[in-house]
Formats: structure tokens, C-alpha cells, sequence
């Protein structure tokens, strides 16, 4: 993320991938995002967190992905043709992103992005890093690691996880 | 003098350091092997084999500038040099020296790549190898290869006729020799040099080594040859004494009548004590200049072979999803013009069919390697632990030529090694033990490989005292690992499972050797991680019997598809004893919980998809039951149904899930969906604590 910080960046601008989920629009850095495909085929696996939608097969490679409504609390819905997997690397590795739609791929100019406030409903969640004002709209820039980090309680349910195999083993 | 943990800095790169490692570890391998079988047989090919190891380390030692590792490697080389010239012999006390030293040429070998000091002393070691020294013989005027010894080179006639015709054509003819520094880490390298100049020179007649042995970089120190040239001795002498780490050279010219030989080769002082350290070389070059592989082989990065075996293993999915549009395409078409097509294309994925077969198992054959390497470290082990114990042990191995993938090969060394100790320190009786229960006072070991279908079985058998079940069944009562009443009811072959419970030990001392018993549990562990087993065997005052069964490679595993909940799962077939319908089956209630009865075993019945923790409702009626065991233990597994057997490629869920208790990774099924592979041995395991918190809980 550092690397790409607007305010160290020469251009003076950010470039990013914009995806839409129920009525708001979001913002990752294209570095970060490897592909985007249609909804394909994709297996649940038992027992992992909800917002875990399963594991898919890209080209021989087996990709999490992510369901991004349920990661962020938003109703779910029916997927539709727009519907999209976003797929980013992380720290977590490869990983794709179930999105409503994705719109478009933008320069958005360094003078336009803030850091995140009351504006957003969101921000209070920690993986909104800045917000970008454009003419017609608002995009949230997204901090990937964040997002899709483990939180406490998920660690904590990993390493309960993993003891119980230890033991079992 | 040394400081532990002070930063040593060597002369090479990430690259030179691979190498680096990978030589000397392979140069100690051979040494490892080749020193035990010193005291049975010192043959004079073995003992040229030793030295070379020796020799090499010392070389690339020097070169990247570990003095410590290159003084001792020296000292070890000056003990070998008197072994081969039999000025020495090859007594237990010598080896001994030889193998300490060895063991602290691995520790100064990871200094390497650890970059600190390990604080190892080194000095004593130098000490006691050169002590052995003084009782060896003189050393012969004329000893080892490369000493010249004046004598003829044993010409053909040929090479006496050409001399003679250029002796005719006014030329000189010229003996020289060169010898090239002792602590060159290229030796081969620079005897080409040598025979470049020569070539330079004038016509080369003869030499020794022959030519082809110094082209192909393989001479050793010496280089002696015959030339016939222009130029005068002196300015040829010189010439050569130019190249890099020559130590000597001399050219005379050869007199019509003088014999054909050639001048001993001017030869350094040798350093009288091993502090005298060789000079470095040139740093980084030694290693990648010795690693030559014979003739005809090359060597291939593991990363790449496991790169080509991921991508046959995505080419055999490709070729399942062609045969089912193939199927598709068959059934669209019957009956019509274009049924034609169809079957082109049917002929074709058979052929595609074989293709990927045919290229699957060479690539898998590549990765093969026979389990001699393993079984050629056991000696040595065997040796330290009997010395150590008191015990004479004779290991005798077999089936050297099994192979097995190389990731097997990985892993199954430590489990084979603990195993091994264990059957020399507390399986093996005393010398006096044996002889007073009428055995032969030396004890024997077994270790045997063999493959059978898609395994490898490793078998470690002892002639010793065998296992004491009373004092099994004491154990683990007195650890807490069994009530006295389940210890007292359970068989012997149940009796058996305990000694592999975690905090068992049965040896009455605990010995530095194989220590107390922590590590028989890991080593199962283990092995089932790998989709293997261990099982044992003992009979009393008959000896015991290991045996480990392990897949033939860890890239690809047999597995029964079965559906639950919509979701494919792909159990491994080394832990499915058999299946059966629902229908019909013995199904009972137990305070509580279900119970299969399979003849005359009671396996509690689980939902394959509620035990991996599926909250989504059922969809069908489960059909099927799965029966699996782990380690003993058995459970039914109820499943939708049952698709059949298939090899599936293990593919991890990735960092994001982690590890999911009950499964154990993902797998491309025929139609590019992904499929879930069952951990047998956590979901079995689970079972079991669920039974037992279940009796406890009747109990309270």
C-alpha cells in the first residue's frame, strides 16, 4: 500500500479499479487486482466463515473468494449478469471478490482523495483508507489488507481450529 | 577463540551459497557412508573415493574462505592421503577420528549458511587426526597418484614413431610436468589450462592423464605430457608456470636416447600442521566448477520438476473435461451427419488419453529416485547408537533399488531413522543379555523396501528382546493414558497401538541415545499426514518389527468421490475399508448416538457434512456409508453418494482459509468444479474425542 501512497506518487494521481456493491462505489489500487471474471462455479466450504463464499478453480489454481456484501454487512442479493470476481493479490495471497458490478477503470487525481470521515457510513469499519470525490459521485478507496485480514475472533477460531487437529492427529 | 553467535562473513552470492550447500552436503553424504564401510572393506577404490570427498570439501572450503572448514578438512585429507598410500590402517580408532570430524565439518558446512559462528572446536579434532599420523608409516618415495615416478608413459608404438618423425622434422621433444596447487579448488580446470598451452606450443604427443580425461576437466593434480615443439624448454616452463595455481612446472628437452619419461613434478612443501591454511582460491567459482554431473545426466531443479508435474496434473483435468464433451457431443450428435465428428474426436482424446498417461509417468519416473541414498545413512547410525549403547549390531539392508518420489524421500528418512535407533537401543539386548538367552551375542537389524500397488513399504526388524506388554499396559496406566480395567481387557494388538500414545516410554533408562519415547507418537503422526501408516509387530524375546507404508509420491493420491450436500468430497482410499449402501445397513441408536454394526465392529455413524461443520439443510436422504479407519480406529460416514475412485492432484485451500480441521485441501474434478479432500485423521480423531466425552458424560 505504502508504495502506492498518492501523496509519494510522482503522478500526483491514483489509478484503480471501480466496483460497485448495492449502491455505493469502491476503489482498489489496479496494481492490486490480477483479473476480474464472471461469476463462475464455486465451492463452499464447510464450516468457514460466512463471509467466505468458497473456492474456485482459475485456470488450475484454487482461488478463495470472498463474498464483499456479506464481508461488509450489506444485505445480500440475487447476482445478476452485471456480477463480478474481482481478483486481487493480497497478503493473504490470491483472492477473489464477489462485486454487484464493476464500473470502470479511473485516474483519480490526488487532489480529489481525503481521508475517510463522517461522509461515509463505513469508515468506522477501518478498511476505507481515503474517499474520493468525483464530479457525480463518492468512491471509497478500499485497504485490501484490512478487508480481508483475519480479525481477532477469526484468528482466534484458526488457531482453535487448528489445535483440535493437532490433537486429533 | 571461536565466539558463538559472532557474524562470519564468506566470499559468495545467494547463488554460490546454493551450490555451496548442496556440495558439501552431498560431498559429507559420501564421506558419511564411504567411513563406515572403511573398517569392513578399504579397498583401494573406496579409499580414492573418500579422499576425493575430502578433498573437494577442502577445495570449495577454501574457496569461499572458511578457514576453520578448509584447516580440517586438510587435516582430514592428510589421514586419508597415509590411509591410501596403507601407511595407515583403517582401525576403529581411526575411523572414529574420521567420522568426529566429519560431524564437525556439517556444523561448519551450516556455518555457511547461517552466517554465524557455531562456536565449534575444532582444534582438538586437528590434534587427534594428526596424532594418528605418528604412528603411520613413512611415506614411500614414490607413493599415490600423481607422484611421478620417472617410468615410461607405456607408449604405443604409434606415438614413438610420431616423436621419431618429429624429432626427424627438426623439432625438439619435450617431457613436462606441471603440478597444480594442492589447495586449487579447480584443479581439473587448470590441467586443461596446461594442455591449452601445450597445444599452443607445438604438437602434444602424449600425456598423462590422457587427453580426454583433461579435456573432459577431470584431471587431477598432476598434468605430465610430451611435446613436440620449437620453442626452447625455458620459455615453455615459464609459460606455464603462468597459469593461476600452478605449483610447478618443468620442461627439459629429451635426448635421442633418453627414455620417454618425464620429471617428477615439482611439488610445494606441505604444510606441516593444519593451521597453515591453503590460501583461498578463487572465491565462488569452486562450487559451480564441480558440479558436474556424469555422463549423460543432468541435474534439474526440484522447483522445476514440481513445476512440470502441476502442470501435467492440470493436463490430466483437461483431458477428463475433454472426454466429457466428447460424451456430450456423441449424445447431441447421434444419428446425425455430424456423428462423424464425434468420433474423431473420440479417437483423439484416447489418444490424448495415452499421451498424457504415457507423459505423467515420466515425469513421475523423474522424480523417482531409489531409496538407496536413505538406506546408505543408516550404517553409520546404526554404528554410533550400538557403540554408544554397548551393543554389537549388525544391520543388514535390502531392496536398495525401490524407488520413490523424491518428496517421499524427504520425509520418510527422520521417521526411519527414529525407528532404527529405537530397534538398536531398546529392541537389541545386550551382548551379555543375548548370550544368556542362548542368541548370538551381535544382534540383528533389518531394514527392507519394497513397493507394493502404489505404496512403499519400509520394514525395520530387530532379532531382540521384543516388546514387554505388561509393562505397555503398566505405562499407560500409570500415565493416565488408559484406565487399569481398558488396559487389562485390551489384546495384544491393542496393547501394541499404546506404545504410540503421546509420554509412552517403556525403556526402563532413559538413554541420550533414542531418548523416552516422546517421538514414536510424532512419527505416526507424521506418516498419516502423508496418507501413510505404521503398523508393528512384536513377539517376546523374538524381536520386533516396524513396518512403514507411505504413498509411492505425495503429489497425487487415490481417492473415493462421494457427494454430501452437493459438494464433492475426495477421501482418501488408504483410509476407506469399504462402503455400503444405507439401505439394509445395521444402523443403531445408542443413548443418543447412532452406531453401525459391520460385522462384529460398532462404528459410530457420522454425516460426512454436518461432522466438516456444513450448516446448510440436506438435500437428499444420505444412500451411502463410507466406512474409514484412521490408526485403528473406525467410523461410518453417511454420504448422498458415491462417484467412484479416482487419482486426484492435492491442492492447498490457500492462506486465506488456512487449515480447516477435517479437511485437507482441494482438487480439480473432470468437469474444472473443485472438489474437497477429507482429512481422515482429524475427522476420525474428532469422532473418537466425541465418543469418549459422550461415555464420560454417561458416566457423570
Amino acid at each position: 500500500m505504502s508504495a502506492r501512497n498518492p501523496a509519494e506518487s510522482p503522478a500526483a494521481e491514483e489509478h484503480v479499479v471501480i466496483f460497485r456493491l448495492d449502491r455505493e462505489f469502491y476503489a482498489i489500487d489496479i496494481h492490486s487486482v490480477q483479473e476480474i471474471v464472471r461469476l463462475q462455479p464455486i465451492t463452499a466450504i464447510p464450516g468457514s466463515d460466512p463471509w467466505v463464499e468458497g473456492i474456485t478453480n482459475l485456470r488450475g489454481r484454487v482461488v478463495p473468494v470472498v463474498d464483499l456484501r456479506r464481508r461488509c454487512g450489506i444485505p445480500e442479493s440475487e447476482h445478476t449478469s452485471e456480477t463480478r470476481i474481482v481478483v486481487v493479490h493480497c497478503s493473504a495471497g490470491t483472492v477473489g471478490l464477489i462485486v454487484d458490478a464493476v464500473t470502470e477503470v479511473l485516474r483519480i487525481p490526488a487532489s480529489a482523495i481525503e481521508p475517510p470521515n463522517a461522509l461515509s457510513q463505513s469508515a468506522a469499519n477501518g478498511y476505507l483508507r481515503a474517499v474520493a470525490k468525483l464530479p457525480d459521485r463518492l468512491v471509497s478507496l478500499v485497504n485490501l489488507d484490512a478487508l480481508l485480514g483475519l480479525d481477532e475472533a477469526t484468528a482466534a477460531a484458526v488457531d482453535e481450529a487448528q489445535e483440535a487437529l493437532d490433537a486429533a492427529a | 577463540m571461536a565466539e558463538e553467535g559472532k557474524r562470519l562473513e564468506f566470499e559468495l552470492d545467494d547463488e554460490d551459497l546454493k551450490l555451496f550447500s548442496e556440495e558439501a552436503a552431498e560431498q559429507i553424504e559420501v564421506l558419511d557412508v564411504a567411513l563406515v564401510q572403511l573398517e569392513a572393506d578399504a579397498d583401494d577404490e573406496l579409499l580414492q573415493r573418500i579422499f576425493r570427498a575430502a578433498h573437494t570439501l577442502k577445495g570449495s572450503s577454501a574457496a569461499i574462505g572458511h578457514k576453520k572448514m578448509a584447516s580440517l578438512t586438510h587435516a582430514m585429507e592428510s589421514v586419508l592421503d597415509a590411509l591410501r598410500q596403507r601407511r595407515l590402517r583403517p582401525s576403529s580408532e581411526v575411523v572414529d577420528a574420521l567420522l568426529n570430524a566429519l560431524d564437525a565439518l556439517r556444523v561448519l558446512a551450516n556455518e555457511v549458511v547461517t552466517r554465524q559462528d557455531s562456536g565449534i572446536e575444532t582444534q582438538s579434532l586437528e590434534e587427534e587426526l594428526l596424532a594418528l599420523l605418528e604412528n603411520a608409516g613413512e611415506e614411500p618415495a614414490n607413493a599415490g597418484p600423481g607422484h611421478g615416478d620417472g617410468a615410461d608413459f607405456g607408449f604405443a608404438a604409434q606415438a614413438r614413431a610420431d616423436i621419431a618423425a618429429h624429432r626427424a622434422s627438426g623439432k625438439s621433444i619435450l617431457a613436462v610436468s606441471v603440478r597444480i596447487r594442492d589447495d586449487s579448488p579447480l584443479p581439473g580446470i587448470r590441467c586443461f589450462q596446461v594442455l591449452q598451452e601445450l597445444d599452443a606450443a607445438g604438437t602434444v604427443v602424449a600425456t598423462d592423464p590422457p587427453r580426454q580425461v583433461i579435456e573432459a576437466g577431470e584431471a587431477d593434480y598432476v598434468v605430465r605430457a610430451v611435446v613436440a615443439a620449437t620453442l626452447p624448454p625455458a620459455q615453455l616452463q615459464a609459460a606455464l608456470a603462468d597459469i593461476s595455481e600452478v605449483a610447478g612446472a618443468e620442461v627439459r628437452e629429451i635426448g635421442e636416447d633418453e627414455p620417454l619419461g618425464a620429471p617428477a613434478p615439482a611439488s610445494e612443501p606441505r604444510p606441516l600442521r593444519p593451521g597453515a591454511a591453503p590460501s583461498a582460491g578463487e572465491p565462488g567459482n569452486a562450487a559451480s566448477a564441480s558440479r558436474r554431473a556424469g555422463a549423460g545426466s543432468i541435474r534439474i531443479d526440484v522447483e522445476r520438476l514440481d513445476g512440470l508435474m502441476n502442470l501435467v496434473g492440470e493436463l490430466v483435468i483437461d483431458r477428463a473435461r475433454l472426454i466429457r464433451i466428447k460424451d456430450q457431443l456423441a449424445a447431441v450428435l447421434s444419428g446425425s451427419e455430424l456423428a462423424e465428428l464425434a468420433e474423431n474426436l473420440e479417437e483423439t482424446t484416447a489418444h490424448l488419453g495415452r499421451i498424457t498417461d504415457e507423459l505423467q509417468d515420466a515425469i513421475m519416473r523423474t522424480r523417482m529416485l531409489p531409496i538407496r541414498s536413505v538406506l546408505a545413512r543408516l550404517p553409520r547410525i546404526v554404528r554410533d547408537v550400538a557403540t554408544r549403547s554397548g551393543k554389537k549390531v549388525e544391520l543388514v539392508t535390502a531392496g536398495e533399488e525401490t524407488e520413490l518420489d523424491r518428496s517421499v524421500i524427504e520425509v520418510i528418512t527422520d521417521p526411519l531413522v527414529h525407528i532404527l535407533r529405537n530397534a538398536v537401543d531398546h529392541g537389541i539386548e545386550t551382548p551379555e543379555e543375548r548370550r544368556r538367552a542362548g542368541k548370538p551375542e551381535t544382534g540383528t537389524v533389518t531394514v527392507t523396501a519394497w513397493n507394493q500397488e502404489a505404496s512403499i513399504y519400509i520394514s525395520v526388524k530387530d532379532d531382540g528382546r521384543g516388546l514387554d506388554f505388561e509393562a505397555i499396559r503398566a505405562k499407560a496406566v500409570e500415565r493416565g493414558l488408559v484406565s487399569a480395567e481398558a488396559a487389562a481387557a485390551a489384546p495384544p494388538d491393542e496393547v501394541l497401538q499404546y506404545i504410540f500414545l503421546p509420554g509412552l516410554s517403556t525403556a526402563k533408562q532413559v538413554s541420550d541415545v533414542s531418548g523416552r519415547g516422546v517421538g514414536l507418537d510424532i512419527v505416526r503422526t507424521n506418516i498419516e499426514r502423508l496418507n501413510g501408516s505404521i503398523s508393528v509387530h512384536s513377539e517376546r524375546g523374538k524381536g520386533t518389527e516396524f513396518i512403514i507404508q507411505l504413498p509411492l509420491t505425495l503429489a497425487t493420491t487415490k481417492a473415493l468421490m462421494v457427494v454430501a450436500r452437493g459438494i464433492v468430497y475426495a477421501i482418501p482410499l488408504v483410509s476407506v475399508t469399504e462402503t455400503l449402501p444405507v439401505r439394509g445397513a445395521d444402523i443403531h441408536s445408542v443413548g443418543g448416538r447412532r452406531l453401525l454394526r459391520l460385522r462384529d465392529a460398532l462404528l459410530p455413524v457420522l454425516e460426512l457434512a454436518a461432522a466438516l461443520g456444513d450448516r446448510r439443510p440436506a438435500v437428499a436422504e444420505p444412500a451411502y456409508i463410507v466406512a474409514a479407519q484412521h490408526a485403528g480406529r473406525q467410523v461410518a460416514l453417511l454420504v448422498d453418494h458415491v462417484l467412484g475412485e479416482q487419482d486426484v492432484v492435492v491442492k492447498s485451500l490457500g492462506e486465506l482459509l488456512g487449515a480447516r480441521p477435517g479437511i485437507g485441501g482441494a482438487t480439480i474434478l473432470g468437469d474444472g468444479t473443485l472438489g474437497l479432500i477429507v482429512d481422515t485423521p482429524s475427522l476420525v480423531g474428532g469422532a473418537a474425542r466425541e465418543s469418549r466425552e459422550t461415555q464420560l458424560a454417561r458416566v457423570a
